[in-house]
């Protein structure tokens, strides 16, 4: 007598929540914190610069003023300030700027000013540094004409 | 096949109602140019309404939980919460009145028993410096309740 052996199966699933264990609940709330770009600089002082002579024989010094300062903010990444005046100087003549740099990026040092913006310092990032000085430097020879002028000085900060 | 099913666990329920958007610009300069941000951002008292519900009467214990679930966050920046309200409801709420920081693992903030309605939520962002880049900081506050015996 041929005996058929079936298997059969028997699936127990018991199910329980063990002590210790228990049911939670879950609830949301979004928080969104928008920084946005700032950049922001600012300037003081109005310094006049005068050449009034000069030793025989030599072209006159420059003379230099660095009672100026600046002041900037920014979260950007290598961002500059660039530099310049409002119209041409006198033939003959030359207004000069240097920016220290502000604890972060390089100043370029003398930059002569003209009506098109200049870079003064470069790689500026995340910084906040205020009363940096401005020194300015005006220059002539004695091929220049005597004059009187005031010239209006333009900061940017840019990326 | 036997199948041995449990009975049904009655759970108590969390809703929260509320989100915060935070707009940070050169306003926030401590004095304009030279400065950096004023750091401390806070929400409105009741920025979250938290509610918690069928529970099984006033003797029901449980407690809420609340973590960060970060999207885009930034570790410079310090999420904290706090209870600002008790809320309504026949049941007790204790706890979470000072800010908590949260982090990305659950820590209790209040604890209570029974339902409770209309419990208010302030958040405040500590630690936001130039240092930080333009960009959308997202994360999420979770809030779970549980249900303790």
């Amino acid at each position: 007598m041929n005996r058929v052996i079936r298997p059969i199966l028997i699936v127990l699933v018991l199910s329980s929540f063990p002590a210790g264990l228990f049911a939670a609940e879950i609830g949301t709330s979004a928080v969104t914190f928008n920084l946005q770009q700032i950049s922001e600089i600012s300037v003081t002082g109005s310094p006049t610069l005068t050449i009034s002579s000069a030793v025989a024989g030599q072209q006159p010094q420059p003379v230099t003023d660095a009672t100026s300062r600046y002041a900037i903010s920014t979260n950007g990444t290598n961002t500059r300030i660039t530099a310049s005046i409002d119209r041409e100087m006198p033939v003959h003549t030359s207004l000069e700027i240097r920016l220290a740099a502000p604890g972060s990026g390089t100043s370029l040092g003398y930059v002569t000013l003209s009506p098109t913006p200049a870079d003064v310092v470069t790689g500026i990032s995340h910084v906040a540094s205020g009363s940096r000085t401005v020194t300015y430097r005006f220059s002539a020879t004695t091929a220049a004409e005597v004059f009187s002028a005031s010239y209006t000085v333009t900061f940017t900060l840019t990326d | 096949m036997v199948m041995v099913m449990p009975a049904p666990v009655q759970a108590v329920d969390i809703t929260v109602v509320g989100s915060w958007t935070e707009f940070i610009d050169q306003a926030d300069l401590t004095g304009g140019a030279g400065t950096n941000l004023t750091g401390t951002y806070t929400s409105m008292t009741n920025v979250n309404i938290v509610a918690i519900t069928n529970t099984t009467g006033r003797t029901d214990n449980w407690r809420v939980d609340i973590k960060r679930v970060d999207t885009t966050w930034d570790g410079s920046l310090r999420l904290s919460a706090r209870r600002t309200s008790s809320g309504s409801g026949t049941g007790r709420i204790t706890g979470g009145t000072s800010y908590l920081q949260l982090t990305t693992s659950d820590q209790t903030l209040f604890s209570g028993r029974g339902d409770r309605f209309d419990v208010s939520i302030q958040l405040r962002v500590t630690g936001a410096s130039l240092t930080l880049s333009p960009n959308q900081y997202i994360t999420t506050v979770q809030y779970t309740v549980i249900d303790m015996p």
